[in-house]
Formats: C-alpha cells, sequence, structure tokens
C-alpha cells in the first residue's frame, strides 16, 4: 500500500492538468465560456468549449499512459 | 406488421445471437461466468463500461434534459468525462490484488482489506439496492419504445418481456462474455443511430445544427444555451447545484459495482489503463444526443413528460417508418446494454456478498454458478414487477442510491491507499455520508447553501473516516500486506 505522497511526477502532473481542466468546467473556470456566441463549429461557445475540455482529458491520458508504458517497458528490459 | 418493428426485431435476434454464441469460449467455472476468465481486452473494457454512456437515460434522459433545461444538459458531458480517471489508479490494483486472492467484487476487496464481513455486506447491499431501481428504468424504457414502434401492439408489459426475457437468456447462458460481446455490437448500434438522428434532425427542420442554435438564440429560448442552463421548474439554475451535480456524479462515477467489478475481468493492466485513456471519447457521442433535444424546442413544444421528446418526434415528425424503426432500435441497444451489466452484476454481488459470507460451508463451483444465474432471475424479476405492473414512483429511490454509491468512494481509496483506515472508521463514514445524503435529499431546504446533498454526505463521510479510524486501533498489518505493493498505480 502506497500513499498519494509517493506518486510519480508524471502522476502528479497528470492530476494537476486534470483538476485544472475539471476547474475549467465548472464554477468559476466555466464562467468566461459561458456563453452563445461565438458559434465554433456550429455549436454554441459554452458547449464548443466543453468539446476542447474534452479532447485536453483526453490528451492528458494519452501522453501519461504512453510515458507509462515506456517506464514499464524499460522496468522489463532491466 | 408495422415495418418500424422490423428494425427492432432484427436487432434483437441479432442480440440474442451474439449473447449466446461466446458461452463456448469460456470455462464452466465461477472465473469464467463472473469475469470471462480474466481474459477481457481494452475494446470488450470501453464497450461494457460504456454502459455509463449508453444506458435509457442517454436516448431518453439526455434529449429530455437538453429540450427542458437546455444548457444544464452539459453536465452529462463534464462528469462522464472525469468519472472514469480515478479507475486509471484503482482499476489495476483491484485487478492485480483481485486475481491474487481469487476476488469478484469491490465488497470483497473492501471486506478483506478491513477484515469485516459486516462491511462488505452493507457494500454488497447498497450496490443492490442502486442497481434495481437502475434496472428498473432500463426495462420501463424497453416496454415505452416498443409500444411506440409497434403502434401498440405490443403493450408495455409484453415488450419489456419480450426484450428481458431475451437479455436474461444470454446472460444466464454465457455470463460475462455474453455482457461484453453484445455490448460492442450494441454500442457501435447506438454510435451510429446517434450521430445520424443528430445530424438529420437539425438538418430537416432547420436546415443544420448551427441554424438551429442561430434559431434557438434569437428567440425567447437563448437563456437555456447558457450555461448552466434551467432548473427543473424552468428558471435560471445555480452555479452551486450546477458545479456541485458534476462534482458528485465524478467522484460516484467509478463506484458503481457493475463498473468497478469489470477490474476483475481485465486481461492486464495495459487494458484497464488504455480503457480509462480512450473513454473521453465516449462522451462526444452523448453532443448528437442533446442536439436531437435542443432541436425539438421549437418544433414540439410542450411535450410533458420531457424524457418521452425523442419517442414523440419519431411519432409526429413525418419521417419514414424504416427511420423510426432505426432510432427505436438505437433505444433498445441503449437499455439492453446497460440492464444486461447491472443483472450479471447484481446477480454476482448478491452471491459473493450477500450469501458467501455467512455460508455454512464452502460452495463449489457449479453450486455458487447455479445460486447467481437463480439471483439473477429473481433480481429481474422484482425489476420487471417494478417497471411494469407497480405503480409506486422509483426517483426517490433511485435518487437516494445515486448518493448513496458516491459514498463508496472515501472507502475506496482508504482502501488501497491509507494504512491507518480501520473498520471502525470506513463503516462509520459509509454510514454517516448515506445518512447525511439522505437528509438533505429529503429535506433540500435544511442545506445551508443549495450544494448537492452528497457533498454534505461525502464531507461527513471524510470526517468520520479520518477521526473514528485516527482513534482506533490500526489494522493488523498481515491483512495489509496483499494490498502492499510496490508503485503508486
Amino acid at each position: 500500500m502506497q500513499r498519494f505522497g509517493g506518486a510519480p511526477l508524471r502522476h502528479r502532473l497528470f492530476l494537476a492538468a486534470v483538476l485544472l481542466v475539471l476547474v475549467a468546467t465548472v464554477w468559476p473556470g466555466y464562467l468566461p465560456a459561458a456563453r452563445i456566441e461565438p458559434f465554433i463549429f456550429s455549436l454554441p461557445f459554452g458547449l464548443a468549449w466543453l468539446v476542447f475540455c474534452i479532447a485536453c482529458v483526453f490528451a492528458a491520458l494519452w501522453a501519461t499512459y504512453s510515458a507509462d508504458m515506456r517506464q514499464s517497458r524499460g522496468r522489463d528490459a532491466g | 406488421m408495422p415495418v418500424e418493428l422490423i428494425p427492432c426485431l432484427v436487432y434483437l435476434v441479432l442480440a440474442l445471437a451474439l449473447g449466446l454464441a461466446p458461452a463456448a469460449l469460456s470455462t464452466r467455472s465461477v472465473a469464467g461466468y463472473v469475469a470471462g476468465d480474466r481474459t477481457l481486452n481494452t475494446l470488450l473494457l470501453y464497450f461494457v463500461l460504456g454502459a455509463a454512456v449508453f444506458s435509457s437515460f442517454a436516448f431518453l434522459g439526455g434529449p429530455g434534459w437538453a429540450y427542458s433545461r437546455g444548457a444544464a444538459a452539459f453536465y452529462i458531458l463534464t462528469y462522464g468525462t472525469f468519472g472514469m480517471i480515478p479507475f486509471y489508479f484503482l482499476g489495476p490494483r483491484a485487478r492485480r490484488i483481485g486475481a491474487r486472492l481469487g476476488y469478484y467484487t469491490q465488497a470483497e476487496l473492501v471486506g478483506h482489506r478491513f477484515d469485516s464481513r459486516a462491511l462488505q455486506v452493507s457494500v454488497a447491499l447498497l450496490s443492490i439496492a442502486a442497481l434495481v431501481p437502475y434496472l428498473t428504468l432500463q426495462i420501463k424504457g424497453v416496454g415505452y419504445i416498443l409500444a411506440v414502434a409497434s403502434h401498440g401492439l405490443l403493450p408495455e408489459w409484453a415488450g419489456a418481456l419480450l426484450a428481458y426475457g431475451m437479455v436474461t437468456v444470454y446472460v444466464l447462458y454465457s455470463g460475462m462474455l455474453g455482457v461484453s460481446w453484445t455490448a460492442v455490437f450494441m454500442g457501435f448500434a447506438m454510435m451510429i443511430i446517434g450521430w445520424l438522428f443528430g445530424l438529420y434532425l437539425p438538418w430537416k427542420f432547420y436546415g443544420g445544427v448551427e441554424n438551429l442554435f442561430q434559431a434557438l438564440a434569437a428567440g425567447p429560448h437563448a437563456a437555456m444555451l447558457v450555461p448552466p442552463g434551467l432548473d427543473g421548474t424552468g428558471r435560471p439554475w445555480d452555479w452551486w447545484g450546477y458545479s456541485s451535480a458534476i462534482l458528485v456524479s465524478v467522484i460516484g462515477f467509478c463506484c458503481w459495482p457493475h463498473f468497478f467489478m469489470r477490474s476483475m475481468a481485465a486481461k492486464d493492466d495495459r487494458a484497464i489503463k488504455l480503457m480509462v485513456v480512450l473513454y473521453p471519447t465516449l462522451q462526444v457521442f452523448m453532443v448528437p444526443v442533446l442536439i436531437i433535444g435542443f432541436t425539438a424546442v421549437l418544433a414540439f413544444p410542450g411535450v410533458h413528460p420531457a424524457d418521452t421528446v425523442l419517442p414523440f418526434m419519431l411519432q409526429h415528425a413525418g419521417l419514414s417508418p424504416w427511420l423510426v424503426g432505426l432510432a427505436s432500435a438505437g433505444t433498445l441497444a441503449a437499455s439492453m446494454h446497460t440492464g444486461d451489466a447491472i443483472m450479471h452484476a447484481a446477480g454476482t454481488v448478491g452471491v459473493r456478498d450477500g450469501l458467501l459470507p455467512w455460508w455454512p460451508r464452502p460452495l463449489d463451483d457449479h453450486r455458487q454458478r447455479l445460486l447467481i444465474r437463480v439471483l439473477i432471475v429473481g433480481i429481474t424479476a422484482v425489476a420487471y414487477y417494478f417497471a411494469v405492473v407497480s405503480r409506486q414512483s422509483l426517483v426517490s429511490l433511485l435518487l437516494g442510491s445515486y448518493g448513496g454509491v458516491a459514498q463508496i468512494f472515501p472507502t475506496l481509496i482508504a482502501t488501497f491507499y491509507w494504512k491507518r483506515a480501520t473498520a471502525a472508521g470506513a463503516t462509520a463514514g459509509l454510514f454517516g455520508g448515506i445518512l447525511v445524503n439522505c437528509l438533505f435529499l429529503f429535506f433540500p431546504a435544511w442545506r445551508p447553501v443549495p450544494l448537492h446533498e452528497g457533498i454534505y454526505g461525502l464531507t461527513a463521510n471524510v470526517l468520520l473516516l479520518v477521526t473514528v479510524s485516527l482513534l482506533t486501533r490500526p489494522t493488523d498489518a498481515t491483512r495489509l500486506e496483499a494490498f502492499s505493493e510496490p508503485g503508486w498505480d
């Protein structure tokens, strides 16, 4: 059993990034984007903003996963 | 026979065939029936856990929310995106420990970690209390949509019986692999049908998606497009309610037993992690579903209840009967995709956590599988009764159980990451959290600020978990060994 303090740096960075995006989708981070115009990809701005946030979470997850896989391959090889 | 019914029947036959086919691939053991012999790859996990997105709620509730509450429905996109992230860390740990100790449910892990049969049974009871109303809603959705598609030829009770009779057959016969193979088929069917209608309906009524939103923005409904949208009474929703509903849903998301126990079915850590990475792509599917609801605001005002807006549009939009049949098949897929996973999980949890801890002697594989199957039939029959016979409202029970499931989260975190947590602390936290949650659910006026009741429950939960754990004797170190692993994830 490991405590959160034992998390590797890439996981801490990942959690920090995810928290930042989460704040951008609720009060108060969502306030500047809570409007209709401009329309982006035919969607009102508030909705397009959330699609952008989903893309950011996906990118953060992908980066962490790739790093984790590199790490475990390195461990296996070593 | 109405033309609309043909795509539905074709879909049902395909689902049944796909549900029965994989039975030959798993062993005739508890591991085979409950966890597909721990062989699920990323694709199967992705669609099995997609049940959270692809439920009756997606095709009926999602458009209903967009139709009646506007941007408030955006919260669905947000919580699903973040809710699976804890699973990136918890899932692989649960899988490894489960495989080592021979466990299949989250309550078994919690019970072992805290050396507490009472805690295991409490988590199991909470799980089943949450799953039965959830299953009831899925069965109701199927009965309703088949009644619409058949022009009343199939009454709601008969439609629900036909569809869930088929689901019961393949869940009993093929277990986990049946649930996962059909999940892939149903998931693809829903994605295609969702996108098709999300783009076609705005084009038919407004000439395109942007025209739809511009028409809404120019009219008296402009306020509904501005987050956080409207509340249940049609007035602007407050940010407290919107933000805290997201937080509680994010926290509760991966605690649902029919999700968490799938970590035990995964073939390796990589399959779980990659599934979590891909999970946000499922949320993008909800965008066209919400657009369907927005399309109806100007085209079909005054539909009540709002959850029936999609079937109402299908009946009154002058669409080809084949298209109506296709959309109905998509809704069937949505309901059955979640329904079969719930039935399978509820039966497993009921036997592994509710019966086995009290059973006087060890049960062999054959008897365990038999008991799980009997319980699946029992639980489905109860849910069917509530769906078509009983007129009792399940909404409050469902709402209470949603908040209740989120209360498992602190216990899960403590199970894996906090050595000092004790059985007394976890039990006090769980029950204290549920109590506070229910108190503010039934007496909302007592809340100091209009936050979601689950936030108050979680605060009480964590305070009790920490305080009582620190005041009681630490758990025996040898028991914690199974949970001690190098690395964090």
